[in-house]
């Protein structure tokens, strides 16, 4: 993310709303390095956000395993003969 | 591949519905491979095809209830700010969470997550579901649900909380959870404080 017009001091200070904001951009691959650091360092040191970290981070994993789906073979196959008629 | 189907499998609700959707989406593709611009796009633009084929030829017939909040402003999405969210965090969800009691809890996931994701509305199963299950990032979503990245974004943080709700419902009901009274302050006013 970062479209997100917050101005931070020093660009280092962030408090925990924008640490959750940055924490669900983070755990789906969406936050930039910059802020990657600015979020760890807030989680260093706020005992909740840290919590909520692990929580979210354990919760998507789960969601991660609960239904991943796998393009069957036969599917494969088609689109193989599908791209020699080409 | 196994993204493309997986975007498939959401979209149509059956496997053999969403292998035809993948043929062909990807014969379009190929046949199409001239008009696309800029070959980085290249996933993020398989995904709108496979989207635009998806509504043309199968949404009539799909199994899944058609979702309406698919075609609401995307104003209504947008709207899901911090606020939104802190009234409707399930305080208690995090601080059982914390509990020592992890054994219980994790079990409890284990057996609970898939009827949670179940539980949650069409437009936020979906999204969750591209998202952390088939890794789709935000812009690709946008393409294969046709809103706005920012709609994919609030529409996420707002799964989860509502994945976290049911979550809670659903320990209580099992009688796994306990109100947390002798934890200190509310979640709100541990945020409003730092
Ligand atoms: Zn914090």
């Amino acid at each position: 993310m970062n479209n997100n017009s917050h101005d931070h001091k020093n660009g280092d200070e962030i408090g925990c709303l924008d640490a959750i904001e940055w924490l669900y951009a983070w755990l789906d691959g969406e936050l930039d390095e910059q802020s990657v650091s600015q979020l760890e360092q807030h989680i260093s040191h706020c005992r909740s956000c840290f919590s909520r970290r692990q929580m979210e981070l354990e919760l998507t994993a789960r969601v991660e395993k609960s239904s991943k789906s796998r393009a069957p073979g036969i599917l494969q196959d088609r689109l193989r003969k599908l791209m020699d008629e080409f | 591949m196994d993204a493309l189907y997986g975007v498939a499998l959401r979209l149509t609700g059956k496997s053999a519905d969403a292998e035809d959707l993948v043929a062909e989406a990807v014969t379009k593709a190929w046949c199409a491979l001239d008009s696309l611009e800029n070959r980085a796009h290249f996933r993020s633009w398989l995904f709108r095809i496979l989207r635009n084929l998806f509504i043309s030829n199968y949404r009539k017939q799909s199994v899944r209830p058609v979702e309406i909040s698919w075609s609401l402003p995307a104003a209504s999405d947008e709207e899901y700010d911090i606020c939104s969210w802190l009234a409707e965090q399930p305080n208690d969800f995090l601080q059982w969470w914390a509990n020592p009691e992890r054994e219980v809890y994790n079990r409890f996931l284990g057996e609970q997550i898939m009827s949670a994701i179940e539980e949650l509305p069409e437009a936020f199963r979906v999204t969750v579901l591209l998202i952390n299950v088939e890794g789709l990032t935000y812009d690709e979503a946008a393409e294969a649900l046709g809103v706005p990245a920012g709609t994919i974004r609030s529409r996420m943080k707002r799964g989860r909380t509502l994945l976290q709700k049911v979550l809670w419902q659903q320990a209580q009901d099992a009688g796994l959870a306990v109100q947390c009274q002798d934890k200190g302050e509310p979640y709100e006013q541990q945020l409003t404080r730092s």
